[in-house]
């Protein structure tokens, strides 16, 4: 009796759990199969003689076929309102970029489906991993990942304040690569600058070491690209054995041995016009895109494309890098789309428009772009499954209205994984500051709004300067004083005080509200400089003013912090200016406030 | 401490005393029960719901999960039977001719039944407001890692009950347990961690538990599961010599 009574509760209590474990909500079943037609197909390398029909199953092209598959799957339109069939592209896969944050979502909404990734934290890289092998996921773009680069001690890429290993000598050459390899990082990117370059930017490697990597890489069936920014590192690179140059140079027109090198060794080139074209030139981030009002760009995107002009470099130099694309091109060697988003000048994933308009400038016709942009890099890297529109693929497409010129993209529907992507290029909406007190020094440096103020330096970069902060309550008017040193020699020297809108740096405040800043200043007699960051923009904006040893006020308008975005404003850094010999500085802040558009 | 005397079914029926006492004692110590779940529902409604609207709440269900069933494993054992230990009912355990495992038996059970609860509160606030979304074989797995996962905890709870005073128990106990649990990555992403200590998750037992959570929804770090697996068994095959080594000398104490 009792043993049927324990039984019989267990048995219930089995009961309970198994319905309570059915009951637990599942995700919905992808829609990830379907039939897509009648369509102009560009699969990656040619536009198909007639209109096509395209079965997806499970999130891979199924068939192509000129009649319609005979099956139960639902049909997705593909038909322009006057009854023109739409065009069927492979998704984008943008050969250059440095993906953190929400960027593969980024890329995604842009109809960047894959991305390569060359150089970013290794920690990301088993997650992205696991990612790109999920063929139910519509969220993000594909990364292929270089994991840490391979650079010379304070060579490039080590002034990012990431703390990463470096390279020192040839016989590390193996151990560095299989220790790369253990971290996840799917080919290896060698940054290198030839003895033989006129301006030497920052140390490098030695063309011994850049041949034993790359030779350790291909032991170790790894690819091995070559970041390069001049014709004599280029040579040595290709001489070296590279599979791939990450970079183009515009330093001088490219010489017929290069050409020929170059065509030999089937090196491909990602000559990222974007972001030189931005650096140099500076004109088509604004007639491509930032002139058409139709367009409805995000305003961070706005904020990022806007002018990073690097008025050191002459404007014409930018003709040779369009010279040396349309030799390359002429002379058959591969190119690769790629923008080095999010650098200066760029966005993730909107940047691949710029980029095919900047390959069309260089001669190249807007399906030879899109084949750079498509099979091309997936066949340099490798990527399985995609750049293509084939049986067998991933359904990563993009279904297009009309195919002319590069920005139709963004009137495109983005499919990834055989499901449509719900595109939001508009990144979230941060909290407004309300006009008023920044402040109250009299007591507390805690700000009134935002995350904190604290003391910033480039030491965080391995720069040498420094700075420390005293809460001065009881001047008049009460203050925050910096106490630093100005050491020149990083990349960006700088001392001084930061106020950062959250603890973790990423986020913004919305500005937009806001119309000027206004402070009481006083310190060391010299220039300083405020610079302005928006969120996933590493330039910031910077506005220089005159300090002397008395208190005077001073303004400043928001609109003449040009290049970020003001409803994302993360950080604000009051900085002294670098001289050339490295100089102590007192400066002191009062009464920050905030004014409204309407001059309350 | 070998009955030859007592038959099969006297056995079972100790075995089912002991655990319906446990279970009893459990029931009268709401003070005990209610904090053990409340606590990882709390954080999770708190950090995985409210504070991180909600993007990382996969994560966190694991991160708060494989943190809440570590309570009860360290608590209902360690604090438990230090007290026990000091009531002088251990040593009328020992003496008695009751096999001891009916004891460790009644105990473990009602460990398994705590975190068993706090893992359908977590799946319902899961399912119901942080919108987690898991195929069913997934929430059963993760069910059943987590349930497995808390044995090396139990042992652990053992070792330390079986060798601090009935007063200092609870606070050292919390003095490993959140650590532990903080360490492991159980409360922030490890990669926010500075990287020593990232070093030194790989030593815990609760990173590995964690790991093995983390798996059930591909956000684990990537190391082969049976790394994860065999961390854990080996520290509970360490928990087991220790607690022996405890409890055979509190029988020579005796003698």
């Amino acid at each position: 009796m009792t043993i049927s009574k324990t039984s019989g509760l267990s048995l219930a209590a089995v009961a309970a759990l198994s319905a309570f474990f059915l009951l637990l909500p599942e995700p919905k079943p992808p829609t990830n199969s379907f039939v897509l037609g009648p369509v102009q197909v560009f699969d990656g390398h040619q536009v198909l003689p007639e209109r096509q029909y395209i079965e997806v199953r499970q999130g891979f092209i199924h068939s192509i076929s000129k009649q319609r598959p005979d099956t139960e799957a639902p049909v997705v339109d593909s038909q322009n309102p006057d009854g023109s069939p739409q065009w069927l592209i492979p998704g984008l896969i943008d050969a250059h970029v440095h993906s953190w944050g929400n960027a593969q979502q980024q890329q995604l909404s842009f109809g960047v489906t894959s991305a390569i990734d060359l150089f970013s934290a290794v920690a990301q890289l088993p997650e992205r991993k696991t990612s790109r092998d999920d063929i139910t996921q519509a969220q993000q773009s594909d990364l292929w990942s270089a994991g840490t680069l391979v650079t010379a001690p304070k060579g490039h890429g080590t002034q990012y304040g990431m703390h990463i290993p470096v390279f020192n000598a040839p016989d590390e050459a193996d151990a560095f690569v299989a220790a790369r390899k253990a971290e996840g990082s799917d080919f290896i990117k060698i940054v290198y600058q030839s003895e033989r370059a006129i301006y030497k930017s920052m140390p490098s490697i030695s063309r011994n070491s850049l041949q034993a990597v790359i030779a350790a890489a291909h032991r170790q069936q790894l690819k091995a690209v070559v970041h390069i920014a001049e014709q004599a590192s280029a040579m040595d690179a290709v001489e070296a054995g590279a599979d791939g140059l990450v970079h183009s140079f515009f330093d001088s027109r490219i010489n017929d041995r290069l050409l020929q090198a170059l065509k030999r060794h089937d090196v491909f080139v990602i000559p990222t016009m974007t972001v030189y074209e931005a650096a140099v030139r500076g004109v088509s981030a604004q007639q491509v895109l930032l002139d058409q009002t139709a367009l409805d760009l995000p305003v961070a995107a706005r904020a990022a494309l806007s002018s990073s002009r690097n008025p050191r470099i002459p404007a014409a130099l930018y003709q040779n890098l369009i010279d040396n694309t349309r030799a390359m091109h002429q002379a058959g060697i591969r190119l690769l789309a790629g923008t080095d988003a999010p650098n200066a000048g760029t966005y993730h994933g909107l940047s691949m428009v710029l980029e095919l308009t900047l390959l069309q400038e260089a001669g190249l016709s807007l399906l030879e772009a899109l084949h750079c942009a498509t099979a091309a890099p997936a066949q340099a890297f490798d990527l399985p499954k995609r750049g293509r529109i084939a049986v067998g693929q991933r359904a990563d497409f993009l279904l297009m209205p009309r195919l002319q010129q590069p920005t139709d993209l963004l009137s495109a529907q983005v499919f990834k994984n055989g499901q449509r992507v719900d595109i939001n290029r508009h990144p979230p909406q941060r909290p407004a500051v309300k006009a008023g007190a920044l402040a109250d020094f009299s007591h507390s440096d805690q700000p009134l709004q935002g995350a904190a103020f604290a003391a910033s330096s480039d030491q965080m970069m391995q720069g040498k300067s420094s700075a420390s902060l005293t809460l001065q309550p009881q001047n008049s008017p009460a203050s925050l004083q910096v106490n630093g040193k100005l050491v020149p020699g990083a990349a960006y020297p700088w001392a001084g005080v930061a106020w950062s809108a959250a603890a973790d740096y990423q986020q913004g405040l919305d500005f937009s509200a806001i119309s000027r800043l206004q402070f009481q200043v006083r310190g060391s007699a010299g220039t300083y400089r405020l610079l302005a960051f928006s969120e996933g923009n590493q330039r910031p904006a910077e506005v220089s003013f005159a300090v002397t040893a008395d208190w005077q006020p001073l303004e400043i308008s928001l609109s003449q912090l040009s290049g970020i975005d003001p409803s994302r404003l993360s950080m604000l850094v009051w900085t002294a200016n670098p001289t050339p010999q490295a100089h102590d500085f007192t400066l002191e802040l009062a009464e920050i406030k905030l004014l409204a558009n309407s001059g309350q | 401490m070998n009955n030859p005397w007592l038959s099969l079914s006297q056995r079972i029926a100790l075995y089912k005393t002991e655990a319906e006492m446990d279970l009893k004692t459990l029931w009268r110590t709401p003070g005990f029960i209610l904090p053990c779940l409340a606590f990882p529902v709390l954080f999770y409604l708190l950090f995985g719901v409210m504070l991180s609207k909600g993007q990382h709440a996969e994560y966190l269900l694991v991160s708060y999960a494989a943190f809440g069933v570590m309570g009860p494993a360290l608590f209902n054992f360690g604090a438990n039977v230090a007290t026990e230990r000091a009531q002088g009912w251990l040593t009328l355990k020992q003496i008695s001719p009751a096999p001891i495992g009916s004891w460790l038996f009644g105990k473990t059970l009602s460990c398994l039944l705590l975190a068993l609860l706090i893992i359908l509160l977590l799946f319902v606030c899961a399912g119901a407001i942080a919108g987690v979304r898991l195929y069913t074989s997934q929430w059963l797995q993760l069910a059943g890692v987590l349930l497995l996962g808390t044995i090396p905890f139990c042992l652990l709870g053992l070792t330390l009950g079986l060798t601090l005073s009935a007063k200092s128990a609870p606070a050292t106990i919390n003095l490993i347990y959140l650590p532990l649990a903080f360490l492991g990555g159980l409360w922030l992403p490890l990669q926010l961690l500075p990287s020593a200590l990232q070093q030194l998750a790989l030593v815990l037992p609760s990173y590995h538990l964690g790991q093995l959570g983390y798996a059930v929804i591909g956000k684990d770090r990537g190391e082969p599961f049976w790394v994860n697996v065999a961390v854990l068994v080996l520290y509970s095959l360490i928990f087991i010599w220790l607690a022996t080594r405890r409890f055979r000398a509190q029988s020579q104490d005796r003698r």
